[in-house]
């Protein structure tokens, strides 16, 4: 050891002299992060989580900014689920299909995380499975009413999402899962069924299985 | 407030407000040297000390100060 470094641990409690030596171990200088969470926005029990991160230009009802955190990076549940439905109705307003069907269908998230100094969010995978017969021609992830995530559906129904197609508003995937982690967000899916045009939403809700961040690139 | 030491920096638990902090190892280190003992100048002095750097990250330890003050964090 050094004796500047000497010095330094000479200031921590010597309680934690030796997590620091290995925390600090081959680590480089980065910008301090100090992120904050709700209990609430963690866990799937609460509809009113918050945050403390900003987004510029959401207009979900949480702490806006001028510009993005600096990659402020993501502490929140790993798992996510929407439950998609449209009702029966002969309103002419209603865009779900007439008839004596219900579309509804159900799409998961799952988080893949970054391990580093600073965790982050660096791809979501998942599907949507509707109802049988139905087709889908679309769907997105939307904040405020606008669309942050139009998600490109591949095989199977499967879908996955990076950085760069993520809107601007949004600013990248750690901000767009404290959104989700918050429930600012809803998934939008657009198809046919049995000839007629659907259009159905739900909430984004962290999975109730879904017990903390999962690492998955070391 | 409990401060558990984790993998990537310290995780601080706020049970009164039920609020959950991420702070990241330069943070942890600066939380660290803040015992009200330590100036901001020597707490920036340390982490040049701790990182190897050329000068004192004086502004940024200051942000995080002021960030971990407004946090509730700091006194």
């Amino acid at each position: 050891m050094s004796d500047d470094k000497k010095t330094v641990f000479e200031n921590v409690h010597p309680d934690r002299r030796e997590f620091f030596k290995k925390l600090l171990a081959g680590a480089a200088f980065a910008t301090p992060v100090i992120a904050t969470f709700s209990i609430d926005a963690l866990t799937a029990d609460s509809a009113n989580a918050e945050s403390s991160f900003c987004f510029p230009n959401s207009t979900a009802n949480i702490t806006s900014c001028n510009q993005c955190p600096a990659d402020a990076g993501y502490v929140g549940p790993s798992l996510f689920e929407a439950h998609v439905s449209t009702s029966l109705s002969n309103d002419p307003q209603d865009s779900g299909p007439k008839g004596p069907h219900r579309v509804n269908g159900q799409a998961i998230f799952q988080l893949n995380l970054l391990k580093g100094s600073i965790p982050s969010v660096l791809s979501i995978i998942g599907t949507i499975n509707m109802v049988f017969d139905a087709t889908i021609t679309s769907a997105a992830i939307m904040v405020g009413g606008r669309v942050a995530v139009n998600l490109l559906i591949l095989g199977g129904n499967s879908f996955q999402i990076h950085n760069s197609n993520v809107a601007s508003f949004v600013c990248d995937l750690d901000e767009l899962a404290d959104l989700m982690a918050s429930r600012d967000t809803t998934l939008t899916v657009k198809g046919m069924y049995l000839g007629s045009p659907y259009t159905v939403s739900g909430a984004i809700v962290p999975d109730p299985s879904s017990s903390g961040p999962t690492i998955l690139v070391p | 407030m409990e401060v558990i030491p984790a993998d990537e920096g310290f995780i601080i638990y706020e049970q009164d407000k039920d609020r959950v902090h991420y702070l990241n190892p330069v943070t942890a280190l600066i939380y660290e040297f803040s015992t009200g003992e330590n100036s901001v100048e020597r707490i920036a002095e340390l982490v040049r000390e701790a990182f190897g750097l050329a000068e004192p990250p004086s502004s940024e330890v200051g942000v995080a100060l002021a960030k971990m003050k407004d946090e509730g964090l700091l006194r």
